[in-house]
């Protein structure tokens, strides 16, 4: 359903007049069928968040390929669609059109958008009178609105009141659960554990381990410690 | 995204053009979804709101026809109208310089987009040909609409609709051109109004490329002027509107031969430079 072929990828910094390049990804392979649930580890620096970009379709690989099946839905700066100068309901319509969802779906996204959200006739006003939880609750509601073959999770949602985001937890596992496909980054180490049943352990742009959650988070686990005892 | 297949750049460059061809025909919908939504938001802040799409040409049209034609009296060696004349070279050009400097920064303007969400590049240049064409399109209604109700309708204006689609293609292939080689180049995007100033005197939208034609007749310069002409992006162009409009022509076919085969020429090279440029553009800003 998605896979990464020997994926490699080079950035360099959007102003950096220097011109300096670096392999933020080397020498990926990946393979997920229907029913995995991936987790990525790794730390600051080590290309999870590229590795998110890259099968999420944003960012095309410098080598190597990645191809998938069905929709993929990337949960990632989803916010970053709004604009304040478009109403709720005009943003919905966008974000849904950009996320790859097809003009026959709108309806059934805005009803789900007007009764979870409970802005109320907030959804009428420009988006831009939103508060910072109210905008990210209505771009995370659309986001999770449109059903995901292959979903892409970096670093669960963090804004919202705290009722929200309560409820928006249960809808993210949800979510979660009806994707087919499931990759995850997280530094919650706990929340690879009970949603993924497969880790990769990145680090400097490469896989350091891939296999079953239990083993890859254990070697994980006392990587870390063994660097902090040697700090 | 839907299902698909992301391969590193490289290979056979027309590979390459005939992947940004079918990007920008696969990605239509949402380069409408996006002009519509940047319609909306320029549209909100007005109190007249879309009022203004018919409202800007209609105050520009006055303001020639009031100033030009009946304050001065000017222009009637170039033309009976010079007026429309004047307005007509005006809004094609106006769609040519918002879409060219639009669509230079435009990767700078939407990097979130970009950065967040697997939005098909070509669609935010795209975008800004949409807008502007749509502009476009309703200040010629308002010619359209003066001219039918002064002098009755024209069954040459049939030919309209050829011009538009020949005028789309080209401004795509324009946006497209300056669209990902600039993204990283801020340099260039600052002489792009000063190009564009000086594009404007060289450009027929004050007189026409035929009276030049006729002066330069006999002159050694005359073949040089004939090369500008064919590679200028819209002066063919607004004379073609003009010879349609206000003097009731038919275009000859060579005219459209050379209309569609540049309006072919700038969108595949739009294509192609996009698709050269692409790679960098996304290493840098995603």
């Amino acid at each position: 359903m998605l896979s990464a072929k020997s994926v490699s990828v080079r950035l360099r910094k959007w102003n950096d007049s220097d011109g300096k390049w670096h392999w933020a990804l080397r020498d990926i392979d990946l393979n997920l069928v229907e029913g995995d649930r991936l987790g990525v580890v790794g730390r600051n620096g080590s290309g999870k968040s590229t590795l998110c970009r890259v099968l999420a379709g944003i960012l095309r690989p410098t080598q190597g390929s990645v191809s998938s099946q069905g929709t993929v839905v990337p949960l990632l700066g989803f916010g970053a669609a709004l604009q304040p100068e478009l109403s709720g309901v005009q943003n919905v319509r966008l974000m849904a059109r950009l996320l790859g969802c097809s003009v026959g779906d709108l309806d059934h996204i805005q009803d789900e958008v007007v009764r979870e959200t409970e802005l109320g006739s907030w959804l009428h006003e420009p988006v831009g009178h939103y508060s910072t939880g109210m905008r990210a609750r209505l771009a995370f509601i659309v986001a999770t609105s449109i059903s995901a073959d292959v979903l892409l999770v970096d670093e669960a949602l963090g804004a919202g009141d705290l009722a929200f985001r309560k409820r928006a937890m249960q809808r993210l596992t949800m979510f979660m659960q009806k994707a087919r496909v499931l990759v995850m980054v997280s530094h919650q180490l706990q929340e690879i554990q009970k949603n993924c049943n497969k880790v990769v352990w990145m680090e400097d742009g490469k896989i350091r381990s891939l296999g079953a959650t239990d083993d890859v988070l254990q070697q994980y686990k006392e990587a870390m410690h063994s660097d902090r005892g040697a700090g | 995204m839907r299902s698909g297949v992301c391969v590193a750049h490289g290979g056979l460059k027309l590979g390459g053009l005939l992947r940004v061809v079918r990007e920008v025909w696969d990605a239509r919908h949402l380069t409408y979804e996006l002009a519509r939504a940047d319609l909306i938001r320029h549209t909100s802040r007005l109190r007249l709101g879309i009022l203004w799409w018919f409202l800007d040409p209609l105050v520009l049209a006055l303001i020639y026809w009031g100033l030009v034609d009946q304050l001065l009296g000017r222009g009637e060696s170039i033309h009976p109208r010079y007026w429309l004349f004047l307005f007509l070279g005006l809004i094609v050009w106006k769609q040519f310089a918002q879409c060219l400097s639009g669509c230079s920064g435009v990767y700078n303007r939407r990097q979130g987009l970009i950065k967040n969400l697997a939005v098909p590049l070509v669609t935010l240049p795209g975008s800004v040909v949409v807008q502007t064409f749509h502009l476009f399109v309703q200040a010629i209604l308002v010619v359209i609409v003066f001219l039918g109700i002064s002098g009755g309708v024209s069954l040459g204006w049939i030919q309209l609709l050829g011009l538009l689609g020949i005028q789309f293609i080209t401004m795509f292939g324009i946006g497209l051109m300056v669209a990902a080689p600039m993204a990283r180049q801020p340099d260039l995007r600052e002489l792009v109004p000063h190009f564009l100033k000086v594009l404007f005197y060289l450009s027929p939208v004050l007189y026409s490329f035929g009276l030049l034609q006729a002066k330069l007749e006999g002159s050694e310069y005359l073949g040089w002027l004939n090369v500008y002409i064919l590679v200028h992006p819209v002066g063919d162009l607004i004379d073609a509107y003009r010879h349609v409009l206000l003097d009731d022509g038919v275009l000859s076919l060579n005219g459209w031969v050379i209309l569609v085969a540049r309006s072919a020429l700038y969108f595949l090279a739009g294509c192609f430079l996009q698709d050269r440029f692409q790679r960098h553009l996304l290493e840098g800003i995603r």
